[in-house]
């Protein structure tokens, strides 16, 4: 290639070796502080200079698991109305603020939390933490705001349903959870979104929106003391019901196998399997996390050494794992030809049998530790990314488990991995979702 | 549960590092990065972060659709299609292998102006993830000796 005479800029960035500490850990400047506002606020804080800006979110204990059967997707769509107003912010001028100051926000929703955040120069922290509070307890919900909205909830179920990809993990997790809430969509139904009354949205929204459902995480360049002051002034003052969520069941197993056909446009095929695993409060996560970065994280991974490039079955195969509060789910989607579709089903079975029967080497647990703790450190490297990954643990784990997350995780044997294969990997419990070309051709 | 799609987003994140350092973003002052030419030209360019123990490297190379003319319009993009997928001392999973042993990614893509390898590991793996980023860039297989034009006519 021409382009060996041609290279004239190697560019390297190197981050994080100067400590020479060994461990994944060691550079993040201290530990978080963690505290319990009278009124239930949980409030962590971090200091951490990656740069001049502070992550702030705000962490609610409500998500698509808490909705009754005619509320689904309430949660979702407080996510997307809370930045729109309060009585002292008129529509529009959240946003100004935040884009004003130099910031971004986010939100977004899952089943066991509903998420928001701002970046901000540091300097503006007070002023977030202020904005947050107030969104908190005091939207307005307008009806023009409330009605416009409906069209965006509206164009993100099409959206979805149009990314075959995106889809697929939708329909996996709604047939391996139903009837349970986690089975059922986020986002609501057309119908339901379509009836939905202002009056409806408040009520939920003041159902759950109290202090001891709060969670604020500040990680930043800030004093963790300055933090305190200024959340003990804003959202220590709120007062609210206590928390309603109500003791929650594990969804029903997978025994016996379920599947699901669905006739799509698209002429590749595509083949979704998943099986219950460990919930995150569970012991098994760490094994079945390793477990499931050996049979399908990237492409020297066992499903797609042997489905991809030895059989050629598929031209794409992924395993993941999702672990939730109450359950979890490991999943496998392979793009393929739909003539491969019976083929690529038995080989996936296959892969998974003999690591049932005879293990996982220790090349693969290592190099599995090794992906693991990568995953950790990009996650965490931006004041943003480990504000979520506190955010996520206080609300579905511990904030204990997570900072023990990957010194256990190194602890876990290949015996360990072997025996979470063998408990929860069977032929006849697992879901399938299969899309499939349109009929006539 | 932290299987997120994040690492990838990570990659991304390492390149827009770099296109800030070009620019001389405010938040990244000049004195804390090295640059130095060596013998053969290639410029090197160094900055180090404590912060995060992850080491990302892009090779950049002058390569681009601009170069391109109308008889091998596309080239560049195949070029790096094909050049991850082994190297001369290295079938495509053994180096799939190399890379996930160092909790690493490493891709190749081009644009306009420029093209490269971007790839990305814990920082303690650093000598052996530019190792890896200049055997591919050096001796790419191109051709596996698996069967002849097998990759590349796998890639088309």
């Amino acid at each position: 290639m021409s382009a060996r005479g041609r290279l004239v800029l190697v560019l390297v960035l190197l981050a994080g070796c100067a400590s020479g500490a060994a461990g994944g850990r060691a550079a993040v400047s201290s530990r978080p502080t963690r505290e319990v506002l009278p009124n239930g606020v949980v409030l962590i804080a971090q200091e951490h200079r990656a740069s001049d800006v502070v992550a702030l979110q705000l962490w609610m204990r409500v998500g698509g698991r808490d909705e009754t059967a005619d509320e689904l997707g309430l949660s979702h769509y407080l996510e997307h109305m809370l930045f729109k107003g309060t009585p002292t912010r008129p529509p529009g001028s959240i946003d100004a603020l935040i884009e004003g100051l130099g910031g971004t926000s986010n939100a977004f929703t899952s089943q066991d939390y509903t998420h928001f955040d701002v970046v901000l120069p540091a300097q503006h922290m007070r002023a977030g933490i202020e904005l947050l509070a107030d969104i908190a307890v005091n939207a307005s919900f307008e009806q023009r705001e409330l009605d416009a909205e409906r069209k965006v909830v509206f164009e993100e179920m099409r959206l979805t349903e149009d990314n075959p990809d995106r889809f697929m993990v939708r329909r996996l997790y709604e047939v391996g959870y139903a009837p349970h809430p986690y089975g059922r969509p986020l986002l609501g139904t057309e119908q339901l979104i379509g009836a939905l009354t202002r009056d409806r949205l408040n009520a939920y929204y003041k159902k759950f929106y109290v202090p001891g459902d709060m969670v604020l995480v500040a990680v930043g360049a800030v004093k963790s003391a300055d933090v305190r002051d200024a959340v003990v002034a804003t959202f220590g003052r709120l007062s609210g019901s206590p928390p309603p969520r109500p003791p929650s069941a594990s969804p029903p197993t997978l025994a016996g196998g379920r599947r699901d056909d669905i006739r799509r446009s698209e002429q590749q095929a595509y083949l979704g399997l998943g099986w219950r695993t460990a919930a995150t409060n569970e012991p098994d996560v760490y094994a079945v996390d390793l477990l499931t970065y050996i049979l399908g994280d990237s492409p020297s991974s066992r499903l797609s050494q042997r489905l991809r490039d030895q059989d050629r079955l598929v031209f794409a195969i992924e395993a993941a794992y999702g672990a939730w509060e109450r359950a979890g789910l490991t999943t496998v989607v392979a793009r393929l030809d739909p003539a491969n579709l019976a083929r690529a089903e038995a080989t996936i079975l296959e892969v998974i049998q003999r690591v049932k029967a005879e293990g996982v080497t220790e090349a693969e647990r290592q190099r599995a530790i090794i992906t693991a703790e990568s995953n950790y450190a990009f996650d965490i490297e931006t004041a943003e990314g480990l504000a979520k990954t506190y955010g996520q643990a206080e609300t579905t784990w511990t904030l204990d488990d997570e900072i023990a997350y990957l010194s256990r995780l190194r602890k876990i044997t290949a015996a360990q991995i072997q025996t979470v294969a063998r408990k929860y990997f069977a032929d006849d419990n697992y879901a399938r979702v299969r899309f499939l070309p349109p009929a006539s051709r | 549960m932290r299987r997120s799609i994040r690492s990838t987003a990570a990659v991304v994140i390492a390149v827009l590092v770099a296109a800030m350092i070009g620019r001389a973003a405010p938040a990244i002052a000049a004195e804390d990065v090295t640059r130095e030419r060596l013998d053969n030209g290639v410029t090197v360019l160094v900055r180090e972060n404590p912060l995060a123990p992850v080491v990302a490297v892009a090779l950049l190379v002058r390569m681009g659709t601009r170069w391109e003319r109308a008889e091998n319009a596309g080239i560049s993009n195949f070029v790096h299609a094909v050049m991850v997928k082994g190297t001369a001392r290295r079938s495509g999973a053994d180096l799939a292998e190399a890379v996930a042993g160092l909790g690493g990614k490493l891709t190749a893509s081009g644009e306009v102006d420029y093209s490269g390898i971007q790839a990305s590991a814990l920082a303690r793996f650093w000598r052996e993830l530019i190792g890896l980023t200049a055997e591919v860039a050096l001796t790419p297989k191109l051709e596996p000796a698996d069967g002849p034009r097998r990759e590349i006519d796998r890639v088309r």
